[in-house]
């Protein structure tokens, strides 16, 4: 039995410059939990502000998202539904500078309300699983940009979200701390049937996805 | 200590907006210290003669400017008799002192005054004493002269109250003082009348009679003799004044620099939303900032007013011993409550800024 749909994307679109530039045309896909997606395409194809959209940083001026059945359009503060259901990684780790990577880790935690001690003992688990226990107490700025990636991919997981988002997540790395990164994302979609959606340029990334959708000018083809 | 980090990512602005919020703590601590003590002084003082009413004339503004005719005043004498007490009070531009307080009283006062040295004067030998805080800083102890206008007077003894303002000064004979105070050809009058009446029933008897009596002179209870000055009522407005313009300079001196961090971090401040942050997560990290400088502003502040303080003390020709050399604990608590105050008056703008961002926009911001 297939597990039930998780992302519902209809007739999404979404334009800027007062209508000039339309970034997206009417896109559309659905896609269930546990499932890797790869979104590819050249850049400003519209692989980001689709991400965007789903992560609800940003809203549609066309069609709907829904997430588990909640329609995002519905949704007042974007504020609840990001830090219960929605992991991002970026391309250049978007870590806070003057916070530890620990810190950086609980951040997100801190949004649920967690308490100090969970938030702790949490965000030490996690990055002690990614090999950066020794590095907690560091600031982003201490570490190298491979360890980076990893804490703000720990970021990313620690309140368990059902959607992981990655934007080009290892754009900015060498080979191996990619593979490292990407092998994260996708063993945590796996063990937590959480649905993880890469936007990536990288053909061997979209290869280890389970499926791929390719946009250009804005519209799937 | 995130909001530590913060602070320290720009430390000459944090420092820059913690003098700015010390430099109006300070002037408001130590206007207020001045006034509040002058206040206190001067109740003192009037407590320490065991005097129960004050009279004054009605439209004086200030204790040196009242004016009690001699007429007036023999009447309130043949009236009330030994429990009234004339004064003459005024200052003199002298070359030991350029704001010295002489104080003209009847020989029945000076003689109930308390003396650390020598005796009583006698007022018709051009004979004065001298407050403790004065003879202190002139060197001056019983059997030196002292000159008053164009004459010496002997010191005869030195008398504390507990008053700084009235142990700064000098007592002699009302009449001598009468002469040194009214131009030639004038006639003399006295300042203000002190009277002793024995309860509060009393107290509330006589003080309805002598404005029956006397429509152009006021009499209050001498315990709210500082509050009734016209004077005082122009100096708290004036601190008033002085604590409102402190207090807007130093919210907007904080908004500018809360404004400043929210402006740098714009993208920081992207992430964090991104990640779930609201606003009011956001907002109340910047609030952890703020009170930071504020109290550091508050603490340093209070430091500095003090020093001011001492400073002015010190200057001759402004302070002249009266002004007060320590701040009270509820006026540091006071200046703390205030800059609290000014901690959240200064996150209302940045507060505006946080709720109008978007996410995105946030997080692509350069």
């Amino acid at each position: 039995m297939s597990e039930p749909v998780l992302l519902q994307v209809s007739d999404l679109g979404r334009d800027y410059d007062h209508g000039r530039v339309r970034a997206l045309h009417e896109v559309s896909f659905s896609a269930q939990r546990g499932q890797t997606l790869a979104l590819t395409g050249p850049s400003g194809c519209g692989k980001s502000t689709l991400l965007s959209l789903v992560g609800l940083l940003d809203r549609p001026d066309r069609g709907r998202v829904q997430v588990d059945g909640i329609d995002l359009a519905g949704l007042r503060r974007g504020a609840d539904f990001r830090a219960r259901r929605v992991g991002f990684v970026f391309q250049f780790h978007h870590m806070v500078p003057t916070m530890t990577l620990q810190e950086n880790v609980e951040a997100p935690m801190l949004a649920l309300g967690v308490p100090l001690a969970q938030r702790r003992a949490r965000a030490a688990q996690l990055l002690d699983s990614m090999g950066l226990g020794a590095r907690a107490g560091f600031l982003p700025t201490h570490v190298s940009g491979g360890e980076r990636q990893r804490a703000a991919v720990a970021r990313a997981l620690v309140n368990r979200p059902a959607l992981l988002l990655a934007d080009e997540p290892t754009g900015n790395l060498d080979s191996r701390a990619g593979e490292q990164v990407i092998e994260l994302l996708v063993g945590h979609a796996r063990s937590q049937q959480a649905l993880l959606l890469v936007a990536t340029h990288n053909p061997d990334i979209a290869a280890a996805m389970d499926r791929r959708i390719e946009l250009l000018d804005g519209r799937r083809v | 200590m995130i909001f530590l980090r913060n602070l320290l990512r720009a430390p000459l602005r944090s420092l820059m907006t913690v003098l700015g919020i010390a430099a109006g703590v300070a002037l408001f601590a130590a206007v207020s210290a001045i006034t509040a003590d002058l206040r206190q002084q001067i109740g003192a003082a009037i407590d320490a003669y065991h005097y129960d009413v004050v009279v004054h004339e009605r439209r004086a503004p200030s204790p040196f400017s009242s004016r009690i005719t001699l007429a007036q005043m023999q009447t309130l004498v043949d009236e009330y008799g030994e429990a009234l007490a004339p004064m003459v009070i005024g200052t003199l531009n002298e070359s030991w002192s350029p704001y010295a307080l002489v104080m003209g009283v009847e020989p029945g006062f000076a003689n109930r005054m308390a003396l650390v040295a020598g005796r009583p004067m006698v007022a018709e030998r051009d004979e004065a004493m001298l407050g403790e805080l004065g003879a202190q800083r002139l060197g001056l102890q019983p059997g030196a002269l002292l000159r008053l206008g164009d004459k010496d007077h002997l010191v005869s003894g030195i008398f504390r109250t507990g008053s700084r303002m009235f142990d700064g000064g000098v007592m002699i004979g009302s009449r001598q003082a009468q002469r040194l105070f009214t131009p030639a050809g004038s006639e003399g009058h006295f300042t203000l009348a002190l009277l002793r009446t024995g309860d509060r029933a009393e107290t509330a008897r006589m003080i309805t009679e002598v404005q029956r009596r006397y429509p152009e002179l006021r009499a209050i209870p001498a315990t709210e003799f500082a509050g009734a000055l016209r004077l005082f009522r122009v100096v708290d407005a004036f601190v008033g004044t002085i604590a409102v313009v402190a207090l807007v300079g130093t919210v907007l001196v904080v908004t500018n620099t809360l404004l400043m961090a929210v402006a740098e971090r714009t993208r920081e401040i992207g992430i964090l939303m991104a990640v779930g942050w609201t606003p009011w997560l956001v907002l109340r990290m910047l609030l952890a900032e703020s009170v930071l400088l504020c109290l550091a502003g508050a603490a340093l502040g209070n430091v500095a007013g003090l020093a001011l303080l001492h400073t002015v003390n010190g200057m001759e020709t402004v302070g002249f011993g009266w002004i007060p050399v320590s701040l009270s604990p509820s006026l540091v608590a006071t200046s703390f409550a205030l800059t609290l105050v000014i901690a959240l008056l200064a996150l209302a703008w940045p507060a505006v800024v946080l709720w109008r961002m978007q996410p995105l926009a946030a997080l692509r911001h350069e």
